[in-house]
Order: structure tokens, then C-alpha cells, then sequence
């Protein structure tokens, strides 16, 4: 899968969950919760959506590894490649 | 109308504050609990004295008052004398400021050292705090801002620039904004001062202001269905209650370690994650973090923490994270649960039970009853899904508003009614700020009247119904319709807005609002998302709805009064009642 587009269908995700979201000002590195308004609800929905859209199961354990734009992407990546 | 109940052994190794509920409803007097809170009769009372001199004076200044956990799980402890300490440095801050005794002082800050030195120097200086939720949007912020004439603001740099920078020029009774510095070299933004640089000098060497029991101390700010948002003040003798509430429902002893998991933005967050426990000499566990399942069971495993006191949609994302997750550690030191923000189900009660061997003990209160009323006991059989039992100190009853105006007590049992507690107990609200009329209409008949439904049996044992009103509560935090549906008409797309609650499996209710658009506009998901963007940046996730329905129109009665009730009875698949009002049209 090409890198752009996963991040970009995460940042689509994103923005579904929390469309004050602004693409150009967010950092992909940074913990989301430093840069936006995003809250344990918010972090709930979003793993319903990247579970749904990329059909792999996500514990509520592992929502911590959806912190940053940069570490979601790494995670569903290794999903993916776990899946096969 | 229990399924179960479940009994209780008498406790082992701690001697329970409250261990006969009848003999202590018996004897317990509110006189008798100020005069053994103050250790006589005083005529003075001060919130932040009995936080932190009386304990001081205890033999407790060197036991540490809180201990804070940072992400990388580092821990700043601090004693009762230091944080006296600081207080008082804080108290001469303000002095220097010419924030005279009576201005107010607000906090917008997460779980940070520095809101307990605010808040408690501010109460020692005699000034009134008020401590603000930090995932407002900056249009929630200005308004309470503005209706607490706030004087002095202390808050993060992020969090300003974020949020108070885009409204400071709308409030010209803001002076002072004091900046707790995340990261040293920057500079500050304009028109606000460092407040580690104020702090450092000034003497921490302060006599505590002589406030008596009717002084505002703490204003706390409520949605109501209608209008701006409520300004709850409680006075000082409200310490009285919260700290016989501390023990007799918390079951606090001193040098205990207690864990409150709510946000200060909140009333919980101050009168049991600050004030009541400290009063009771424990050591306070402070998370810098939000909800995370794992952390949390770290926190109560290696912190030791005796009590735990949380909220129900932090215990339904435990469970939903598994019991495994608990399983993978021990909580030899836990000894109570206790739950408060909404109704806890007998589910999660009973969850309490396998995950930590005992069950959660939920209690019922809000902002204007300033401490606990309702509760379940810790050396009581619970009720699991009941609020439990009125506090020893207060009468509660169940009643109904007669045609009349009127009240009418229900005598039966079993019966739905309004919870109403009899005024008399020292942390009733003193008022809702700049609105006599409301504070009024609070009371009928000499009875406060809370605006929730309850049923009760013949054990004395309340059930929770509902609200009476259109209030949504998510997740804990009370939101008001009508402050929601206000910003969303500042979309220019926006005609008309609705409102509501609807079920959500974790927040118990979830902000959802009916639209209908204005001529020219088209119901889709890219207006979905634009007005969606539109309320979060300006309300806050938290208050923002999570779903939006476009309408071709709203249900309204004939006088233009929108049907919320309608609404949600259509969302619901509920009956929808009496229709005779309704505008034609719809």
C-alpha cells in the first residue's frame, strides 16, 4: 500500500471523527491530544472507524498506539502486513 | 425492586466511619459536625484552613497532601507544609495584584500542581475560585469568564493562545493572566505574566484571610436547559459537608491514599479531588493524564490507593477493555469503590466485584448541593443500580409540582417524583450568580428541588429515573441545550436547531442536533462536517454534538417552542405523547 494514501484515508478518518480538524496545521508526530480538542470519546470513534475501514479488531488496550497521526499509521500498517 | 443484594462482612482492617446507618442518621447534627471540623466555635471558617493549617496542626505537615504522575510516569510529591506554603505565596501574589479579598480567581488548567496552589491560596486570601473545564472552546470560556467577572486567569500558554487569546478583548474585567510556562525560553504572549516568576517572589508567609461560614469560596459553573449557563456559588461552610461526606461516604482516614479521577473543571474535581479529602489528612493521587485502562491499573496497584472515587463511563470503558486487563495486577491496598457523575447500572456495580473483589458504591449529588446527599455506604449492603440512601444530615424526598405551584410530597412508595432536599445542610448553594430569579424558582414550598426523577423503596433506597428537564449529561459533564443549539445558529447555514440526548453506550447520553438549513443550502455529508468543525471549534469536543441530522423542519408547539421532548421520543421509539400543541405544519 503506497504511504500517501494511507495517511491520507487515516487523515479522512480523522477529520470524519473531529472535522475541526485543520490537515495543514497538524503534526504528524505530535500526540493528537497536544495539537486539537480530542477527547477519550473522540479517540473511540476514531478506532471504530480505522477497524471498520481496514477490517482489523483493536482492543481498547491498544488505542494508545493511535496517538499520533505518525503511530497509526505505523499500527495499521503492521495489522495489515500481519493479516497478510 | 432489587434484583440482588449484596451484603456485607464486616470489614477487617479499617474501622468504617459510618458503620450504623439508622444510629447515624439519628445522631448526626450539622452543629455538632462544624464544631468538630473547627475544633470548637470558632465564628471563623476557611475553606483552605481546614485543608491545610488544622492538618498541619495535626502532626501532618510533613505527610505528603498529593502526589502528581506525569505521562512518563514521573511523581512530584508535595506536603501539607509546602503546598501551605505555596498557597500562601499565592495569596500574596494576588495581594500584590490588588485582587482584593472577594474578586475572583480562575483556573483554566488540567491536573497540575499549580491548581492546587491557586485554588487553595485563593481560598486562603478569601477570594472567591473558580476553576474552569480545560476542553471548553473559547465561546463556553467567554461567557463564564464574563458572568464570574473573573479578575485573575491562570492557565497554560497552549491553552491560551488556543482559547483565551482569540476573546481577551471581549473582556475587559480580565486583568490579570498568569502563565504557567510548559517549556522555559519562550516568550510570552502578549498582556499576561509568568506565574512561576510572581511566585518566586513572593513570601509564602500569609495569615489566612478570617472568612465566615456565608462568604463565597467556590463558584462552579452548570447548564441549565435555557439560558446562559448557571453560576453556582458555594460558601465556605460547605467544607462542613464536604468533609463529613469525605468520611462518611468515602470513608477517608487520614494518611489514606485517595484517587478522584474527576477533572477540576468540574465540581467532584474540587470538593473530593481537592478540599473534602485533604480536610480528612489523606495523601491525594493526581493523574496528569486522561483515561487509559492500563495506566489506570498501574495507578492502583503502585500508588496503593485505599479509596477510589471515578465515574461511570470510565468504569464502562474498563469493562469494556476486558477483566484480563485488571487481572494483570493486585490491589491488596484497595479497600472502597465509589462512583458519582451519573447513574451507575447494576451491571457495573457488580463488574467492581470481579474485577477488584468489591463493588462500586454509586452516589448521587450535583453542583448546587455542593457534597454528596444520596449514597450507598461502605459498611452497608448495596442496591446494585440504586443511588442508595439519603446522607446522615439531610432529608430527601420524592415530590411533584401541583397545578397550584405548589408541592406535593409523595407518601407512597414506588412512585416517581421530583428529588427534593429540605434546605438546611451548610453546602446549599448560596445563589446562581447575577440571577436572583432562578435561585428562586429553585425552591418550592421550602423544599429544594434538584430536576431529577427518582423512585424510592420502602428501605429508603433511591432509583434513578431521568431528568426533568432537557439537561444532557455525557459522559459525566452536564451540558445544556440550549448553549449547544446558541452556537450552532452562528452557522450561516444554519435556520434551526434542536437539541438532544440520545443513549450511548459508554458517555450514557451523546450530544445529537436536528437542523434545518436555510434556503439555498443542501443537507450533505460536507455540510455535515463543516458544521460539525464549526460547533467543536467553538464549544469543545466535549460539548459539541457527535451527530448532526438534517431536517426539512424542526417539531415546534404553536407558540414556536421547539419539541425536544418530540424528538427524542421519535429517536427513541418511545410513545410520543400528548401532540395537541403541536405547530401544524411539523
Amino acid at each position: 500500500m503506497d504511504p500517501d494514501t494511507l495517511e491520507s484515508r487515516l487523515l479522512s478518518l480523522l477529520t470524519s471523527v473531529a472535522p475541526d480538524i485543520e490537515p495543514q496545521n497538524l503534526d504528524p508526530a505530535r500526540a493528537l491530544r497536544e495539537q486539537v480538542d480530542f477527547d477519550s470519546m473522540d479517540t473511540l470513534h476514531f478506532a471504530a472507524a480505522v477497524s471498520k475501514t481496514f477490517g482489523i479488531d483493536i482492543a481498547e488496550t491498544e488505542y494508545a498506539r493511535l496517538a499520533s497521526l505518525r503511530a497509526a499509521e505505523a499500527f495499521v500498517r503492521e495489522r495489515l502486513a500481519a493479516k497478510g | 425492586m432489587a434484583e440482588r443484594i449484596l451484603h456485607k462482612s464486616p470489614s477487617g482492617s479499617v474501622l468504617h466511619h459510618l458503620t450504623d446507618y439508622a444510629a447515624a442518621r439519628r445522631e448526626f447534627n450539622w452543629p455538632a459536625a462544624r464544631r468538630a471540623l473547627v475544633g470548637g466555635e470558632d465564628s471563623r471558617l476557611n475553606m483552605a484552613r481546614e485543608a491545610l493549617d488544622r492538618q498541619i496542626e495535626c502532626g501532618r505537615g510533613s505527610q505528603v497532601a498529593a502526589r502528581f504522575i506525569d505521562r512518563d510516569w514521573n511523581r512530584a510529591e508535595v506536603t501539607y507544609t509546602e503546598l501551605k506554603g505555596r498557597a500562601g505565596r499565592f495569596a500574596n501574589v494576588l495581594a500584590s495584584l490588588g485582587a482584593g479579598r472577594g474578586a475572583t480567581v480562575a483556573t483554566l488548567l488540567g491536573r497540575v500542581p499549580e491548581l492546587f496552589t491557586v485554588g487553595l491560596g485563593t481560598l486562603e486570601a478569601g477570594n472567591v475560585f473558580c476553576s474552569l473545564f480545560s476542553a471548553f472552546g473559547p465561546e463556553p470560556l467567554r461567557t463564564r469568564l464574563e458572568l464570574g467577572h473573573v479578575r485573575v486567569l491562570v492557565t497554560t500558554e497552549s491553552l491560551y493562545r488556543r482559547k483565551v487569546a482569540p476573546i481577551r478583548n471581549t473582556l475587559p474585567e480580565l486583568r490579570h493572566v498568569l502563565i504557567v510556562r510548559e517549556s522555559s525560553g519562550s516568550d510570552l504572549p502578549q498582556d499576561t505574566a509568568d506565574f512561576a516568576e510572581l511566585m518566586s517572589g513572593a513570601s509564602q508567609e500569609h495569615e489566612t484571610a478570617p472568612t465566615r461560614d456565608t462568604d463565597i469560596a467556590l463558584l462552579h459553573f452548570t447548564s441549565g436547559t435555557t439560558g446562559r449557563p448557571k453560576g453556582v456559588t458555594l460558601n465556605h461552610a460547605a467544607v462542613i459537608a464536604q468533609h463529613a461526606t469525605s468520611r462518611l461516604v468515602l470513608d477517608l482516614h487520614p494518611a489514606e491514599v485517595f484517587w478522584c479521577t474527576a477533572d477540576p473543571g468540574w465540581v467532584t474535581g474540587i470538593a473530593y479531588g481537592l478540599i473534602g479529602p485533604l480536610t480528612c489528612g489523606v495523601t491525594l493521587v493526581v493523574d496528569r493524564e486522561e483515561f487509559d485502562p492500563r495506566r489506570w491499573y498501574r495507578i492502583l496497584e503502585e500508588e496503593r490507593v485505599n479509596v477510589w472515587y471515578t465515574a461511570p463511563t470510565a468504569i464502562r470503558m474498563l469493562i469494556k477493555a476486558g477483566t484480563a486487563l485488571a487481572r494483570e495486577r493486585t490491589f491488596p491496598h484497595l479497600r472502597h469503590l465509589a462512583s458519582v457523575g451519573e447513574p451507575l447500572n447494576a451491571e457495573a456495580v457488580l463488574w467492581g466485584v470481579e474485577a477488584f473483589g468489591m463493588p462500586f458504591h454509586d452516589t448521587w449529588w450535583q453542583t448546587e448541593t455542593g457534597a454528596i446527599m444520596i449514597a450507598n455506604f461502605a459498611a452497608c449492603e448495596v442496591l446494585p443500580g440504586s443511588m442508595g440512601r439519603a446522607v446522615p444530615g439531610i432529608e430527601a424526598q420524592l415530590a411533584r409540582r401541583t397545578a397550584r405551584g405548589g408541592l406535593e410530597i409523595l407518601e407512597s412508595f414506588d412512585e416517581t417524583g421530583e428529588i427534593a432536599l429540605k434546605p438546611g445542610w451548610p453546602s446549599m448553594f448560596s445563589g446562581y450568580l447575577e440571577d436572583p430569579e432562578r435561585y428562586q424558582a429553585s425552591f418550592v414550598d421550602g423544599w429544594y428541588l434538584a430536576g431529577d426523577l427518582a423512585r424510592r423503596d420502602a428501605e429508603g433506597y433511591f432509583w434513578f429515573i431521568g431528568r426533568a428537564d432537557d439537561v444532557i449529561k455525557s459522559a459525566g459533564h452536564l451540558i445544556s441545550p440550549f448553549e449547544v443549539e446558541s452556537t450552532l445558529m452562528t452557522h450561516p447555514a444554519v435556520a434551526q436547531v434542536a437539541v438532544i440526548g440520545i443513549p450511548d453506550p459508554i458517555a450514557g447520553q451523546a450530544v445529537k442536533a436536528f437542523i434545518e438549513l436555510k434556503d439555498g443550502f443542501e443537507p450533505g455529508e460536507a455540510l455535515n462536517r463543516q458544521i460539525m468543525g464549526h460547533a467543536r471549534r467553538l464549544l469543545g469536543a466535549v460539548v459539541a454534538p457527535r451527530e448532526i441530522a438534517f431536517k426539512e423542519t424542526l417539531p415546534r408547539t404553536r407558540s414556536g417552542k421547539l419539541m425536544r421532548r418530540l424528538l427524542r421520543a421519535r429517536e427513541l421509539g418511545l410513545p410520543e405523547g400528548d401532540l395537541s400543541t403541536l405547530e401544524g405544519r411539523e
